[in-house]
């Protein structure tokens, strides 16, 4: 089930809602458990099948975890191995089911030959449940998971508002949370700051990224079917895409934090407005948080981290950016953007090395200094981008080249046509006209002209929502209370126009296509 | 805070509200016709990109005397306002829709024949079906795939052949979607937009899309211009097509079965079905030989009147009249203007695949008063 589904929104959410919170008048323990096979339900309307698995990892893993932190007859050795065995198994399930197929499709390609492994279809959020429990393993060997209350470890890791796409939750932030007695009791104040939070991400889903999708996938199904695609087409495309999974994914995660906030529970942030970095190392900073969070506590640092030397540093800096792309799918474009990132990430770190020893201060800035430092992490991640977007390496440098102006510049001709005496200057200079595609051409540049002064200008969710402290550990102490929001008048009908426009996208007619036209 | 929740949930009821209300009354793809008034929606820019949605209901709405079946040459060339049509034939409605074949006839066949199976009175009592060749191709090395006439998509759970269930949800979503969405808002704005351009595409109420969009890209591009691009197109198109017109297993494949079925069915009903095939210009003919069709496209028409006579011998009736329209004339051959001229217009073409509905009035008028 997907928050944006109708389904989701008018039966689900308020049935669960409803029981959850009766039941919590009289009993919290029986409240959670309602709560955790509601969650499960919520993930077994996409296959039923899967949630045996999901069920069985977590008591898996919570027996492994227990035994970790509670057994004082085992001594070092065999806690290290009882560990190592515990996060192989998470691996390995992780392995079977994300990666099996990408590696037997890579040993044909570079061997020729022709093995075969049934389709395997990759269970929901897989990535997401494999993680949090591996660091609640780690954690539990070193003694620092505290809790060990079943019904909120299921809770933890099945906790619909995050079990498809994030964030990455970490036990010690959630279980705590479902101890607390205010967690069960109907509070309004957090209904309605949860649903106006969930109304903002709707919005971002539904109304934005879904809005500027149509203009993304062309370029891409283009570049995979060999097509040639030149400097506008290219930016056009890749801008549309970066918009639209920016405003995807973290719509999705402001609809996770309303509607996890609407129980009273607060999740991590997961991303802080990342198009406005100024340097590639705040970008990860400020994207898909949680992940970053995770890869530095248990994969960053455990190899070492900073403290073994810069040319160690550079290394763990890649591998940790290689196995993240990864993680991201199973495909080497995902490995490519990683390494891309790697590398952007090192040379970040060498050159601020290299300012600092020659005595600059890194804090100091002008506005133009910023403004540049935004533009350029920007364009490296749009490249980074299309690795991630395209389904082949070839596709994806077709592009890239697209973007380099070394296929030309191509522009449909009404468009020519209404851009004056500029057409025959430009045509003259190169400029290629073509026929048809003009409504897609400016729709393209309308939606990322609207977009990216968004990205890079207006204040995200949780600023606006500053007042309630929405997210954990996150505290924006900066003005910006011009957009704070509150219970006034002009806010309920502001967001009557958000809420009104995301329920109005939910779905659309459908359209039909004239294939012999 | 009780107040902001009000106010918020209150407007926002109010707003979707307004939305509802207004696509209702605009009705952008045509489904409800609760207001039909000149100048302020009567020409539906959106409805014609949705016609297997619009037309579902359209049918049913109007209860034709005349249904005429087909792909997209016969929803542009062939009108239902045409003056010969005799009194007894009207109400005529196009159902014909872009980009389908043989099964999707057969699925709207069925529907307007179910809609009034308690009253059949109510029936049509005259086919038009224009049989596409191109609709006939299949690769005769692979199996044949059957027609589905029951496939559990919107396309088919909005007719009548669904069963009830499935129509009833289907309904409900096609009216919800025509009312509650943002898409369907924009559509409304642009169906107001359009009242007064004489050049906006449509959808007319009996299912006739008059192209009156092409007159403005013929005049701005010319002639040669859409020509020159369609033709490429269809070459394209074409190249990937299968060449065969019959399956591995014999003188048959799905589409033949949907023919018989659908001479079946308006034997059983009583209906007078005339089938015709499509004047395709000169230029299609000539794509039809660059792609290696061509004298495929003559077995098909033997196939077809084979198929007539097999029907007629096994009901012992009189059989089906079919018009070949797809033998070269005159008009079939009418030249293009040259490239660059944009003054020139054409009398029978918008382009090579698709006549206009002065051709299409020809062809009717020889298929109302057939010659004994």
């Amino acid at each position: 089930m997907l928050f944006n589904s109708i389904e989701f929104l008018f039966i689900f959410l308020p049935v669960l809602l409803i029981i959850f919170f009766k039941i919590g008048k009289y009993n919290r323990r029986l409240a959670a458990a309602w709560l955790a096979i509601g969650s499960l339900i919520f993930y077994s309307w996409w296959n039923p099948i899967y949630v045996i698995l999901l069920v069985f990892s977590i008591t898996f893993n919570y027996q492994i975890g227990r035994t970790l932190a509670r057994a004082i007859h085992l001594n070092t050795v065999q806690r290290k191995r009882l560990l190592t065995f515990g996060v192989a198994c998470n691996l390995a399930l992780l392995g079977y089911f994300k990666y099996a197929n990408f590696f037997i499709h890579s040993i044909n390609t570079s061997l020729g030959t022709s093995i075969e492994l049934a389709n395997i279809i990759l269970p929901l959020g897989i990535s997401f449940f494999t993680f949090t429990q591996i660091a609640f393993l780690v954690d539990a060997a070193h003694g620092k998971a505290k809790e060990f209350n079943f019904i909120h470890y299921t809770l933890f890791v099945t906790y619909f508002p995050h079990l498809i796409a994030g964030p990455v939750l970490h036990h010690k932030e959630m279980m705590p949370q479902f101890g607390l007695k205010s967690t069960y009791q109907l509070n309004p104040r957090f209904i309605t700051v949860g649903l106006t939070i969930f109304a903002l991400g709707l919005f971002k889903k539904v109304v934005l990224a879904d809005g500027v999708a149509p203009y993304a996938s062309p370029l891409f199904v283009s570049a995979e079917q060999g097509e040639v695609v030149t400097l506008l087409q290219a930016w056009g495309g890749a801008l549309a895409y970066t918009l639209q999974l920016y405003f995807d994914f973290s719509g999705y995660s402001d609809m996770a934090i309303g509607l996890s906030y609407m129980i009273g529970v607060r999740l991590p942030l997961n991303f802080n407005s990342p198009y406005k970095a100024t340097s590639i190392t705040e970008f990860w900073r400020r994207w898909h948080m949680t992940l970053s969070r995770f890869l530095r506590d248990y994969l960053y640092i455990p190899l070492g981290g900073n403290q073994k030397g810069p040319a160690r540093r550079y290394v763990n800096l890649m591998s940790t950016m290689l196995l993240g792309g990864l993680w991201h799918g199973a495909g080497w474009t995902f490995v490519i953007w990683g390494g891309l990132h790697g590398v952007a990430l090192v040379v970040h770190q060498a050159w601020s090395g290299w300012r600092v020893r020659r005595g600059h201060r890194l804090d100091h800035r002008t506005l133009s200094g910023r403004a540049a430092s935004i533009a350029l992490t920007f364009v490296v991640v749009v490249f980074g981008w299309v690795f991630f977007r395209a389904s082949s390496y070839e596709a994806a440098m077709g592009i890239v080249s697209g973007m380099l102006g070394l296929h030309g510049v191509s522009m449909p001709d009404v468009i020519a046509m209404r851009m004056g005496p500029l057409a025959p200057w430009m045509t003259a200079h190169g400029l290629v006209l073509t026929a048809g595609g003009g409504r897609d051409f400016a729709m393209t540049f309308f939606w990322v002209a609207t977009l990216l002064p968004i990205v890079f200008l207006a204040p995200n969710t949780q600023q606006i929502m500053q007042r309630f402290s929405p997210v954990l550990d996150y505290q924006d102490t900066a003005a910006l209370t011009r957009f704070a929001w509150t219970d006034s008048s002009r806010w309920a009908l502001a967001m009557a126009v958000v809420l009104s426009l995301a329920l109005l996208s939910l779905t659309r007619p459908s359209e039909f296509l004239y294939f012999q036209f | 805070m009780t107040r902001y929740r009000t106010t918020w949930l209150l407007a926002t009821g109010l707003f979707l509200l307004v939305v509802a209300v207004t696509n209702l009354l605009v009705d952008p793809y045509g489904i409800f016709r609760l207001v039909d008034s000149e100048g302020f929606n009567r020409i539906k820019p959106a409805a014609a990109t949705r016609g297997p949605m619009a037309k579902a209901y359209q049918v049913l709405r109007v209860q034709p005397k005349t249904l005429i079946l087909g792909n997209s040459r016969a929803e542009v060339g062939l009108d239902p306002n045409f003056p010969g049509w005799p009194q007894s034939a009207r109400p005529v409605y196009n159902a014909a829709l872009p980009g389908t074949g043989t099964a999707t006839s057969l699925r709207y066949l069925r529907h307007v024949l179910d809609a009034n199976a308690g009253s059949p009175g109510n029936q049509p009592t005259l086919v038009l079906w224009g049989v596409d060749f191109m609709d006939f191709l299949v690769d005769p090395n692979k199996p044949s795939p059957t027609s589905n006439t029951t496939a559990d998509n919107a396309e088919s759970n909005r007719l009548m052949t669904a069963s009830e269930g499935k129509r009833w949800r289907q309904r409900l979503r096609d009216y919800a979607e025509s009312t509650l969405t943002l898409a369907a808002l924009m559509d409304s704005l642009q169906t107001l937009a359009n009242q007064r351009n004489p050049y906006a595409i449509d959808l007319t109420p009996l299912g006739f899309n008059p192209m009156h969009d092409y007159i403005k890209i013929s005049t701005d591009e010319g002639y040669w211009s859409v020509f020159h691009q369609k033709d490429l197109q269809y070459e394209k198109t074409f190249e990937r097509l299968p060449k065969g017109i019959f399956s591995a297993s014999g003188d048959t494949s799905s589409h033949w079965e949907d023919l018989k079925e659908i001479m079946r069915l308006c034997r059983q009903h009583g209906i007078e079905l005339r089938l015709f095939t499509y004047p395709y210009h000169v230029h299609m003919l000539d794509t039809f030989r660059k792609t290696g069709h061509a004298q495929k496209l003559e077995l098909w028409k033997l196939a077809i009147a084979k198929a007539i006579a097999d029907e007629a011998i096994a009901s012992g009736k009189a059989p089906y009249l079919l018009w070949d329209f797809s033998t070269l004339n005159s008009a079939m051959a009418e030249p293009v203007p040259p490239k660059g001229d944009h003054k020139s217009s054409m009398r029978w073409y918008w382009e090579s695949g698709h006549f206009k509905s002065e051709l299409g009035n020809q062809m009717l008028e020889q298929i109302l008063t057939p010659k004994k």
